[in-house]
């Protein structure tokens, strides 16, 4: 046994503190591998892929400086500047439509839950199953409701024809508002389950306070509830901001790569411009502009994020 | 320490793969493996595994491995591991060794050493197996150039061509005739098959496509006839793959342009023979202004401004605006399924359609998955005597009453057999690989396959007239079509072609109307409500800087 002489005695190299920290690094070994490669490393390597193109005559890959990102702007062979725009107007309704059912209703609704009332065991029910179920399956149970069931029900029983369920309407308003109905109530779960939670951090003490200042249900909820789960409202807007550039709203699932252009959004675009240049006979020719693409919004995500998490710190009500 | 055990524990499995609880596939160890990867979607594996038998039968005492004491080889075929454009991520680290698929990239692969050279087989004539003839003789000419044209591997061959798979519009002979949905010999609508009818897109007399819509403007009178004056619906497609709508434009582009024509898309007329195009210049009103041209490398943008396009779109817009569908082809729940199952059906579900969008290996496709079967159940009948269904081929001008089309196939499946160059350091492996894949292209291999799934291969072969009569109706129009057409030379070596091939094929539809761009001329006029010439349009528009964005692939000036 290896061993160091101090003035005083010797100590063993394989003490109790080294062990465990060679414990340690070996169980953390794998999962910082895994971030390092997996996070780091992939990162990396798209951030100097927006830097290059490929030379389809020699089959390498070539310096670019800034061309991709010129192309994201300005659009070339059909990657067309004008789907990015309906791209972003539609990430931003998405965004906004979800925020307000989100605080609008997800809040009382957790608010109802957490008080207890007739019919909150239902609500959960009905509101967490989503979140419990496969996305895919929601989506399929959802479309074939929707385009083959209802039309059904609706001839069936009222004698109503309709031409087609939301998803396969004419109109672009009709699909999209199809696609936001699906998307908030995919949604509504996950806010509520954060919701109650954080309601049900707050302190019993304060809602007695309340009640002591003869507080009513609805001032309890002003002044007491909704300040206390500033915090998580706060955390999902945030949240939601950086969503907005990669959110597809579920329109691979319900598309594939089919989805109208007036219903898109920038992470369906992305998405689905990455998986048709997978399919192609050089993919390396469709990677760096979709790198630089990701890249751009990048810049304009981590500020405005970042932005909106400052602003919303020094604004909101306390529970004080 | 417990718990931080039990959390590294956890984080291993998933990066094992689970391959220590996946129950590996039961093989015979008395015999040497050979994996092969079919993708199965249209023609089935049912071909392939006749093959596999009769393989294996051949071989039972042969020794692969020798030393092993292995006597024999168990052909193990895998349907679904390895996919279509997907595979070239895959193939160097896969366990399957041969391939038929679809959508593969031969040029591509050939060039990154994914697949092995197949040289030896193809030009060797193989007595053993019964042959008189190499493979490489039962190509043509241009599938031999393109084969061995891979860059910096020229005159070798790295696979070889699999299945044909047309994409195009099938009928319902049976709806044509009961409706009088032909056209006589006076141009007009009304005729049966017992009746005289006129010449068709061919212009010929007397040969199968007689009474069939000529030109583009019969094509839609016989559209609105169907719609307005019968029972039936003129087309069914799947509206849950909405993409399945470019083919009626794009068999509609190939048949008005034919085998040059379309040939142009791939070799930019840089060969010794310049192939003129009708060119859209201009509008007057609604009526385009068309101009011959020849379209070269500098002026590729052209390709979208094609006369042919012009019409497609315009017919295509029809269908959609006047309802020339069935109600389901625009639900996105309507699989391609749905679609061939109510094609089948059809009349006897008191809904019969007259034509449907899809490629020639639907009818393989339904019977493989139990969809003729359930209609024969359903309605109590054969379907082999009691059905008639055809390929339709499609009028190649645009206005007029005459045809004058020589019949143009196009060949979009890019399927290909070949053998993964990773077992290429095992010899035995090779050699088994090798013989299999010979084996797979003998004459009556050939014969077999197109016995088995109705599809046709591009080699040199034929049938008996006993052979021919086996065939299905639908398959044995699918023979006759392809014998009496041209099939265009998809192959190319273009840089130009290879840096654009993914806009002028798989998004050549992309259109640019006012602020929107669709992807798919289907939510063009569907959702978007396009005009036909708007649509049109628009397609040149994502193509203006063409000459400028390519500048770097031109070989010479215009």
């Amino acid at each position: 046994m290896l061993a160091r002489q101090t003035d005083r005695k010797l100590v063993p190299f394989w003490n109790k503190k080294r062990k465990r920290l060679l414990f340690y690094t070996c169980m953390m070994a794998l999962p910082v591998t895994q971030v390092l490669i997996f996070y780091f490393g992939v990162n990396l390597n798209s951030l100097l892929l927006a830097f290059q193109k490929y030379d389809v005559n020699t089959g390498t890959m070539q310096f670019a400086f800034l061309e991709n990102f010129k192309r994201v702007f300005t659009g070339d062979n059909g990657n067309a500047t004008s789907e990015i725009l309906y791209g972003i107007r539609n990430s931003l309704l998405a965004y906004f439509i979800g925020l307000a059912a989100s605080l609008g209703l997800g809040v009382p609704f957790a608010n109802a839950i957490y008080k207890r009332v007739p019919g909150s065991g239902l609500f959960k029910v009905i509101l967490y199953l989503p979140q419990v179920l496969s996305l895919v399956v929601m989506s399929i149970i959802y479309m074939n409701f929707t385009e083959e069931a209802v039309p059904q029900l609706l001839n069936d029983l009222f004698h109503i024809k309709i031409a087609s369920g939301p998803l396969s309407a004419r109109q672009p308003s009709a699909i999209f508002a199809g696609i936001m109905f699906f998307n908030v109530f995919m949604g509504f779960g996950t806010n509520m389950l954060m919701y109650t939670g954080a309601m049900s951090s707050v302190s019993p003490s304060t809602k007695e306070a309340a009640k002591v200042d003869g507080a009513n249900a609805w001032q309890e909820f002003i002044h007491v509830t909704v300040p206390s789960v500033w915090p998580t409202m706060c955390t999902l807007i945030t949240v939601g901001i950086a969503g907005i550039f990669v959110n597809q709203l579920n329109l691979f699932t319900f598309y594939n790569t089919g989805a109208t252009v007036q219903v898109s959004s920038l992470g369906y675009y992305i998405y689905k411009a990455t998986y048709r240049a997978n399919q192609a006979a050089n993919p390396n020719l469709q990677f760096p502009y979709l790198s630089a693409f990701g890249i751009i919004m990048t810049l304009f995500a981590a500020p405005l994020t970042l932005g909106m998490r400052k602003l919303l710190e020094k604004v909101g009500p306390r529970p004080e | 320490m417990f718990s931080c055990c039990l959390l590294c524990a956890c984080s291993v499995l998933p990066v094992a793969g689970g391959g220590l609880f996946i129950q590996t596939e039961k093989i015979d160890e008395t015999k040497t493996q050979l994996y092969v990867s079919n993708y199965d979607g249209g023609v089935g594996t049912q071909w392939l595994r006749d093959i596999a038998d009769k393989f294996e039968e051949k071989y039972k005492d042969y020794e692969f491995e020798p030393g092993s004491g292995k006597k024999g080889v168990e052909v193990k075929i895998d349907t679904n591991k390895d996919l279509r454009s997907d595979l070239g991520n895959k193939i160097a680290t896969s366990t399957n060794n041969v391939y038929f698929g679809e959508r593969m990239f031969y040029t591509e692969w050939a060039q990154k050493g994914l697949l092995l050279d197949i040289s030896d087989i193809v030009t060797t004539v193989n007595a053993e197996y019964g042959e008189t003839r190499s493979i490489e003789s039962k190509l043509s000419d241009e599938k031999k150039a393109m084969l061995t044209g891979v860059k910096g591997k020229e005159g070798k061959y790295y696979g070889l061509p699999h299945y044909e798979g047309f994409l195009g519009v099938n009928y319902n002979v049976d709806v044509f005739d009961q409706n009088g949905l032909y056209f006589g010999t006076d141009g007009k609508l009304g005729a049966t098959l017992a009746d005289a009818r006129s010449a068709g897109p061919d212009g010929q007399p007397n040969t199968a496509d007689d009474g069939l819509p000529a030109t583009i403007a019969q094509f839609k009178t016989l559209c609105r006839y169907i719609n307005n004056n019968t029972d039936a619906k003129p087309f069914v497609w799947t509206g849950m793959y909405n993409e399945y709508f470019n083919i009626l434009m794009d068999a509609l582009v190939t048949a008005q342009l034919g085998k040059e024509g379309s040939e142009v898309f791939y070799n930019f007329n840089l060969g010794e023979k310049k192939v003129a195009s009708q060119v859209v210049t201009g509008f007057n009103g609604d009526t385009p202004i068309i101009e011959t041209q020849t379209i070269g490398e500098t002026t590729g943008d052209k390709l979208w401004q094609l006369a042919a396009s012009y019409y497609a779109a315009d017919f295509a817009q029809s269908v959609i605006e006047n309802g020339w569908h069935t109600d389901e082809s625009v639900g996105i729940t309507y699989s391609h399924t749905d679609a061939q199952r109510d094609f089948i059906n059809g009349a006897r579900a008191n809904k019969p359609v007259a034509m449907l969008i899809d490629g020639n290996y639907w009818e393989n496709e339904a019977r493989n998955l139990g969809t003729i079967a359930a209609s024969e159940n359903n309605y109590n009948y054969d379907y082999d005597t009691e059905s008639d269904f055809a390929w339709m081929p499609l009028p190649g001008v645009a206005t007029g009453t005459e045809g004058t089309t020589k019949m143009t196939l196009k060949d979009s499946m890019q399927s290909f057999a070949f053998i993964n160059a990773n077992i290429a350091n095992d010899e035995n492996k090779v050699k088994l690989a090798k013989m299999f894949l010979q084996f797979c292209f003998t004459d009556s291999a050939l014969v077999d396959f197109t016995l088995t799934t109705g599809m046709t291969r591009d080699y040199d072969y034929t049938l008996t007239a006993a052979q021919e009569s086996t065939l299905g109706k639908y398959a044995r129009s699918i023979w006759n079509y392809r014998k009496t057409s041209e099939l265009v030379n998809t192959a190319s070596t273009s840089a130009l072609f290879a840096a654009n091939q993914e806009i002028l094929l798989n998004t050549y539809w992309r259109s640019q109307v006012g602020s929107a761009t669709y992807d798919r001329p289907y939510t063009a006029f569907y959702t978007g409500g396009v005009t036909a010439k708007d649509f049109f349009n628009g397609l040149h528009k994502l193509h203006e800087n063409w000459a400028s964005e390519n500048r770097e692939y031109f070989v010479e000036a215009d």
